[in-house]
């Protein structure tokens, strides 16, 4: 009885530190889908403006049905301009960040913030430019996250992995 | 009641473009304030005007209606920006066109006009930026304006091409669109496939392809797109039985009206004119008028009110206006 206590228990600690090292290595995959998504987000944007002159309330949630991951940002600021309280879209986008949990570094963050600046209030050159560099600058976050998921993705796994025998044998 | 109903729906029309705190105050207003209410003017560091047909009202501390102007409340540079905000959805680059127009064409067919600084582009006016003023102009149904008129502008059963002018304001729009319904619904006729070439989004007032304002069941709008060509576009796309537009006046207008008229469609246009010798003043339209393609001329002015009808004439100037057979408007 005491040796199948002993064996589940250590069953259980690998388990447990393998899916914390599988968890680690989904959160750099959500971060590298969370950023595609963002800049998918942001083409049906830019398809909206330029073609439809869609407005910003219904351009986001068209956004939001593209943009996968990143659907609950693009659809909260939709919603928040939506209830028409006289907030600007920048507004509107920065409120629905803090609404939405988003798997990403403070310089992703800062970037995001960033595309929102002056969003909506000029004209279409404008603002088709503007999308097109935050896009552009979204697409290098996403090819680093990339590069780091690739090195680190594996790294992590092993590791939980590992760490969860290596405790077996030292306990046991 | 139904007026009440009405008033309630531009209120609910009209307030969520208006800034937060005057929304609290608007929220406040009667079915009668609203039913009286004209334009609401927001102009940067001035009192909110409330315009009605009683004269000039101002908001007071209290939140109500006054003549006085002593304890008005003053509209903040940050309120009409909210206000451009709301009106434009946040999306300037949607609205370029109607900005650069000076007006946006609300839900509900209210107008909101803008005034500011003009920003040029080789003498023309790119857009306006720095809105200092809105002017929210609010739409109130006038049913049943075309049914008098209607009878007079057939001949043998025949609907005849017919012009209507008017100074601004004496509901030329109106008419022709109440026009437009009758003939599109075929209510004391028979019913007609009706295109409206709608070059200002007066007529129909679409947003985002609905028309807020009725036109009938057999109408389809072309909106914002200048006569001349909307014209030939639409006799090409839908072929139309009639064809309504506002405000003629350019030289291609008129050449598009005779191509119509020999296509074998009827035409109801407007033009701005205190009467038919005013008309034949202006080049274009004395061309228009000798060609003899107006078979009705309707004279429309404000001494009874905005739809006074002041004559109906035929081609030969011969009056056949019974004013017995008209209603009074008040």
């Amino acid at each position: 009885m005491y040796l199948v206590c002993k064996l589940l228990g250590a069953v259980l600690i690998i388990i447990a530190s393998a899916t914390v090292g599988r968890y680690a290595s989904k959160k750099l995959e959500k971060r590298v889908c969370f950023l595609a998504d963002v800049q998918q987000g942001i083409l049906t944007l830019a398809r909206e403006m330029d073609y439809a002159l869609t407005p910003m309330p219904q351009a986001f949630a068209v956004a939001a049905q593209t943009a996968r991951s990143a659907r609950f940002l693009f659809g909260s600021a939709a919603e928040i301009l939506s209830s028409q309280r006289g907030v600007s879209a920048e507004e509107a986008w920065k409120e629905a960040m803090q609404q939405v949990t988003m798997p990403l570094k403070a310089e992703e963050v800062q970037v995001l913030e960033s595309f929102a600046t002056g969003l909506g209030l000029s004209d279409k050159a404008n603002q088709l430019k503007k999308l097109e560099l935050s896009r552009l600058r979204l697409q290098a976050l996403e090819t680093t996250a990339k590069e780091e998921y690739q090195k680190m993705a594996k790294v992590w796994r092993s590791l939980g992995l590992t760490f969860g025998f290596a405790v077996v044998l030292i306990c046991f | 009641m139904e007026n009440g109903l009405q008033e309630h729906r531009i209120a609910a029309e009209l307030l969520p473009y208006l800034p937060n705190d005057l929304r609290s105050i608007f929220n406040r207003f009667s079915a009668a304030d609203w039913a009286k209410m004209e334009e609401i003017r927001l102009r940067v560091f001035q009192p909110t005007i409330i315009r009605t047909h009683e004269g000039d009202f101002f908001i007071n501390a209290k939140g109500s209606l006054a003549k006085d102007s002593d304890n008005a409340i003053y509209c903040t540079y940050a309120q009409v920006r909210q206000a451009v905000l709301l009106l434009s959805e946040s999306s300037y680059y949607a609205f370029e066109e109607e900005i650069r127009r000076g007006y946006l064409t609300l839900k509900g067919g209210h107008r909101a006009g803008f005034s500011g600084k003009a920003v040029l582009d080789r003498g023309m006016i790119q857009t306006l930026k720095d809105i200092s003023s809105i002017n929210l102009r609010i739409a109130h149904h006038i049913p049943d304006t075309a049914r008098e008129v209607l009878p007079y502008l057939f001949e043998d059963g025949m609907f005849c091409n017919t012009l209507i002018i008017s100074p601004p304001g004496a509901g030329k729009t109106t008419l022709l669109r109440n026009i437009a319904y009758e003939l599109s619904q075929g209510v004391h006729c028979l019913p007609n496939t009706v295109s409206i070439v709608d070059e200002r989004s007066e007529i129909a007032a679409m947003v985002y392809g609905i028309p807020q304002l009725p036109v009938g069941m057999r109408t389809d709008v072309l909106d914002g797109c200048p006569k001349a060509e909307g014209i030939m576009l639409m006799i090409r796309s839908m072929s139309p039985q009639v064809i309504v537009c506002d405000e003629i006046g350019r030289s291609e207008d008129a050449y598009a009206i005779r191509e119509a008229v020999n296509a074998g469609v009827k035409m109801v246009v407007s033009a701005h004119a205190k009467n038919y010798e005013e008309l034949k003043e202006r080049p274009v339209m004395a061309e228009i008028l000798q060609s003899g393609c107006f078979k009705r001329v309707v004279t429309l002015s404000r001494s009874n009110g905005p739809g006074s009808v002041e004559d109906i004439q035929t081609e030969t100037l011969q009056s056949i206006f019974h004013p017995r057979l008209l209603r009074k408007r008040g």
